[in-house]
């Protein structure tokens, strides 16, 4: 015998909240698991409609057995007996939907409840915007609600106990804050399995004509940059915005390629086991000279995923510094993470906005290195090359810098960017140069690359991303994968490593103002938007994307370092002293105002809700000429009234029926109907 | 084992009853109201700590934030659990007497002084076997809980303690409180058919020894006073603009039934009792007069509900210390 619930059995409302609960607690899980699963979830709950309409019993073991040996042998099929965090959710949400089939009593439904949290929980592996926190806090409330039917004596009508539910919830959430803020992080306790297939984002660790154009019709977000220190007031962050570079400043550097094969570009040293010297002092084969200007620029970049482990930033790096990943840097001046992305991520980055890249020291290695082309490949190229050459060997008053702008007056003249370039065969870049002349950044970049180390100028392709518009909202840098972008350096015997974007010659607006405005009319519509056109709407998506960056940035971000520097400047230290105090006096605060509020009621002469509104109603009697007698009962009033005007008796009768369940017979789902038809009577 | 929860359960006891004192009016205040978790709040705190591992593990502040956010309905679940009892009062309004081997109701009012809902309130007594009686009240609400306990014996029945617990809003918490009342019940000894020894009926025919109001045959009219049976009343006078009278009629004690415990054909007390009963309610039922001869205790013939309620207590309560 359980005294604990009001009734053991499962009444049909129960069944329902249950039902919605579970379903919208799970929907956003089906997307990352195998397809089968929502039709286990119908089952189950077809099934446990068909006991409750007495059509069908409760399976028996045998049956139970079968049902949980198919389900788990189907998951093991599906994840080709993977263990992963899909895999795990998987088995949580078939077992989970099973449960239905075999639900009894209350204790079953409580049981659901509660793996209904940790369904919940699971969300947040898969997602963690805005949106999908805002539906989870829907889904709680869902669960909230079924949980507080099993211990009511009888059932609210949906608004009121929605409302009971909410109610409940918004008060847990000041302790919830507390907790939030002062709860010490703690790094992972042991290894976890992590998503299995993570789509890699972005350009790859090659790049062979098309990468780039067909990536530069996402919008999708490869990173965001604040200026400035971190932890800044608002009012300093708008300084800041006045030290962002010009569009044709940011040049955010990922990764070289110096290995060409005649079609892809590579980086020679390969990606997967590069040495990372300390992430504070540059090695010592990044030789810059830096004592001409002295300018740092401080930013923070929080980067999306995209599985790989470089990253970005504006040359030259002279401190990296991240929560949570390692970070080193290695040769030719590139930043990486000791591994691959998968999170997001954000670290903080000291450049020198001034540099110059020593004037000695290119080791023949290097030299040799990016001085390397296929034979046999290109032979045009090689030709024009040589004629160049032949000019400076020839006139002492030329040097390097000559060819290059040979090269950049060559695109200069005759060529055209564009998204959709001509395909090209084996000798791509003779086609290129002589034929197609039509082109987007990599060909660009690489036939450039071609004609300097062709004409004994070492030279390498760079790749990354250019630009990023600014938020107006909140003064940051929203940089998409459609601003990737390809470019060159040359290495220069009185300069060092100089960038050269030829890109820049044939496109001068892709620089200054990004894709959108370098694009003719035609070509911008293959580009997704990432704004709408009317001027109100994309105002609206900026205020929805500093939305998203601050949740990221103050919510999901919200690690030790952060706490460290939130605590401070709400508490004015970290004395341990402090941080109790604040703790106990919250927690401490929301209770006593609790137990306040529930003395001060106990105190105060009230009239119930019912009450209230049949006095309201019976005053509109008054008006006309109707006035209750002291002492006459509601039930009295209504027959007198009743007689006298006997239009209004039926509906009169009716409301004081509903009066009475409500005011004497505990009947509170009667509420709403004699609100309703309170509001409804006809004078 | 046994014997060390009963002692255990002796100083709970002991304890609660210094706090409370027996009465008929009980107010619910942090006094006498005592709270805990139960073993599905314990659970609960498991979940948690399996949310927060999954959270610390994957570095996720969202599985963290709701992890936080249970711990943080545990605790107002404390408030909540707390607040659907306290500021109630109840009123012990009286227990109608039953015959042994049923079930006795004792009724209280509870009244709400909140401006809240209460909900699922459950009353019960501490050796009754009956399910709890729950109660629901509306905001500054009244209700009427009958409380029911199982009345085995003839004679005097004390409840003993009463349990009030509550688990709403989500069965975290357990709230109870033990209150002593000084409500008591009369039960009646349960009727016994039997014969009826010859003996205790006088049945003399003819005149009688002395007449007594009441009977079949007409001998005047007095004036009506309230409360005299309608179809007694002279109609055809008040017809007549007389006025309201009552026609008495007397009758001869033809038949005077004693009940007498002496001669019930049962040798024990208790079987004898049960006899004694089952004939008062013939009797009643019948509307004859009857009078009762108890050793000690005589009861004057006569009928009717305030007679039957006399007599039964009698019964009841022979031998009993009240």
């Amino acid at each position: 015998m359980s005294r604990e619930y009001s009734k053991t059995g499962v009444s049909r409302h129960t069944l329902i909240w249950l039902f919605v609960a579970q379903g919208i607690s799970i929907f956003p899980l089906f997307f990352h698991l195998p397809s089968w699963l929502p039709l286990v979830w119908l089952f189950s709950m077809g099934w446990r409609v068909q006991v409750y309409r007495g059509a069908w019993p409760y399976p028996g073991f045998l049956t139970r057995f079968v049902l949980g040996a198919v389900c788990v042998t189907g998951l093991f099929i599906s994840f080709a007996g993977s263990l992963g965090i899909e895999s795990m959710v998987a088995f949580l949400v078939v077992s989970f939907t099973l449960k239905l089939v075999e639900l009894r009593a209350k204790k079953d439904v409580l049981l659901v409840v509660y793996i209904g949290f940790i369904a919940i929980a699971a969300h947040f592996l898969f997602y963690q915007s805005f949106a999908i926190t805002v539906y989870s806090i829907c889904a709680c409330l869902l669960y909230l609600a079924v949980w507080n039917t099993l211990y009511r004596t009888q059932y609210l009508p949906i608004k009121m106990q929605l409302l009971s539910s909410a109610r409940l919830l918004l008060q847990s959430m000041p302790i919830m804050l507390i907790l939030f803020l002062v709860l010490p992080r703690l790094g992972q306790l042991w290894h976890v399995p992590l998503q299995k297939g993570a789509a890699t984002t972005g350009f790859s660790d090659s790049m062979s004509p098309g990468d780039f154009s067909s990536l530069s019709r996402s919008k999708a977000v490869a990173f965001r940059v604040t200026f400035g220190a971190p932890h800044l007031t608002d009012e300093a962050r708008r300084a800041e915005v006045a030290k962002i570079p010009p569009p044709s400043g940011r040049y955010w550097r990922a990764l070289v390629f110096d290995d060409f094969d005649g079609r892809k570009w590579r980086y020679s040293k390969g990606l997967a086991s590069h040495r990372l010297s300390s992430s504070h002092v540059p090695p010592s084969s990044w030789l810059f000279d830096v004592q001409k200007e002295p300018d740092m620029l401080e930013y923070q970049v929080l980067l999306e995923p995209h599985n790989q482990r470089w990253l970005f930033t504006l040359m030259a790096p002279r401190q990296v510094y991240s929560q949570q990943l390692k970070i080193g840097f290695a040769d030719d001046y590139l930043t990486m993470a000791r591994d691959s992305v998968m999170s997001r991520t954000q670290y903080h980055v000291i450049s020198h906005r001034n540099y110059q890249a020593a004037q000695s020291g290119l080791s023949k290695e290097a030299r040799r290195r990016n001085l390397l082309l296929p034979e046999h490949f290109n032979p045009k190229t090689i030709a024009l090359a040589n004629e160049w050459r032949k000019e400076v060997v020839f006139n002492t008053a030329l040097n390097d810098r000559h060819i290059v702008n040979k090269a950049l007056a060559l695109y200069r003249e005759k060529f055209t960017y564009t998204l959709q370039p001509p395909a090209l065969g084996s000798h791509s870049v003779d086609q290129f140069l002589f034929g197609t002349q039509r082109g987007f950044c990599e060909h660009f970049s690489a036939s450039f690359v071609v004609l300097m180390r062709a004409a004994g100028v070492p030279a390498r392709v760079v790749v990354g991303y250019l630009g990023g518009e600014l938020n107006p909202i909140d003064n940051y840098l929203v940089v998409r994968q459609s601003d990737a972008h390809a470019w060159a350096e040359v290495w220069l015997p009185d300069e060092g490593w100089r960038r050269v974007d030829p890109t820049s010659a044939v496109s001068p607006d892709r620089i200054e103002l990004g894709l959108d405005e370098a694009l003719t009319d035609d070509e911008r519509a293959l580009l997704d938007s990432a704004y709408s056109s009317s001027p109100m709407m994309a105002r609206l998506q900026q205020h929805i994307e500093a939305l998203n960056y601050n949740w990221q940035r103050w919510v999901l971000g919200y690690d030790t370092a952060r706490q460290v520097n939130v605590l401070e400047r709400l508490l004015g230290g970290l004395q341990a002293w402090r941080i109790a105090l604040f703790f106990i006096g919250g927690c401490g605060a929301v209770i006593v105002v609790y137990l306040l509020w529930l003395s001060i009621t106990a105190r105060t002469r009230y009239s119930s809700v019912e009450q209230r509104l049949y006095l309201r109603f019976i005053a509109r009697f008054k008006k006309r000429g109707f006035e209750r007698a002291p002492g006459e009962s509601p039930r009295d009033f209504a027959q007198r009234i009743g007689l006298e005007h006997p239009t209004w008796q039926a509906e009169l009768s009716l409301i004081t029926k509903l009066f009475y369940a409500v005011a004497y017979q505990d009947q509170v789902q009667q509420l709403p109907a004699l609100r309703r038809h309170i509001r409804k009577f006809k004078w | 084992m046994a014997a060390i929860t009963n002692i255990f359960e002796g100083m709970i006891f002991r304890f609660i009853d210094r706090r409370s004192k027996s009465s008929n009016d009980h107010k619910l205040n942090h006094n006498n109201l005592y709270i805990l978790p139960t073993v599905r709040g314990w659970l609960f705190i498991g979940l948690t700590a399996i949310i927060w591992l999954l959270g610390t593990n994957y570095q996720n502040n969202l599985i963290l934030g709701l992890g936080f956010w249970l711990i943080s309905l545990f605790v107002l679940s404390i408030l909540h659990t707390y607040g659907n009892l306290v500021g109630l009062s109840l009123r012990f309004k009286g227990a109608p007497a039953v015959f042994a081997g049923e079930e006795v109701f004792f009724h209280f009012n509870i009244s709400n002084s909140k401006k809240l809902w209460c909900d699922n309130i459950e009353l019960r007594w501490q050796y009754s076997a009956f399910e709890s009686c729950r109660v629901c009240l509306s905001a500054k609400g009244e209700a009427v809980a009958k409380v029911p306990m199982h009345g085995d014996e003839r004679g005097v029945l004390h409840p003993g303690r009463m349990l009030l617990q509550s688990y709403y809003p989500l069965g975290l918490f357990r709230c109870w409180t033990w209150l002593r009342w000084d409500a008591r019940a009369i039960i009646y000894p349960q009727p016994l058919k039997c014969d009826l020894a010859d003996s205790s009926v006088t049945d003399d025919q003819g005149d009688g020894e002395h007449p007594m109001r009441g009977g079949e045959d007409f001998s005047s009219l007095k004036s009506y006073q309230p409360g005299d049976p309608p179809k007694h009343i002279a109609w055809k006078s008040y017809a007549r603009g007389r006025g309201l009278y009552t026609k008495e009629f007397s009758q001869n004690l033809s038949r005077e039934r004693w009940l007498d415990f002496t001669g019930m054909p049962f040798a024990d007390v208790e079987q004898r009792l049960s006899g004694l009963c089952y004939w008062a309610l013939e009797y009643h039922r019948e509307d004859e007069n009857y009078g009762l001869l108890m050793p000690g205790t005589q009861i004057e013939p006569d009928r009717g509900d305030g007679h039957r309620q006399a007599v039964l207590e009698a019964l009841a309560l022979f031998d009993k210390c009240v």
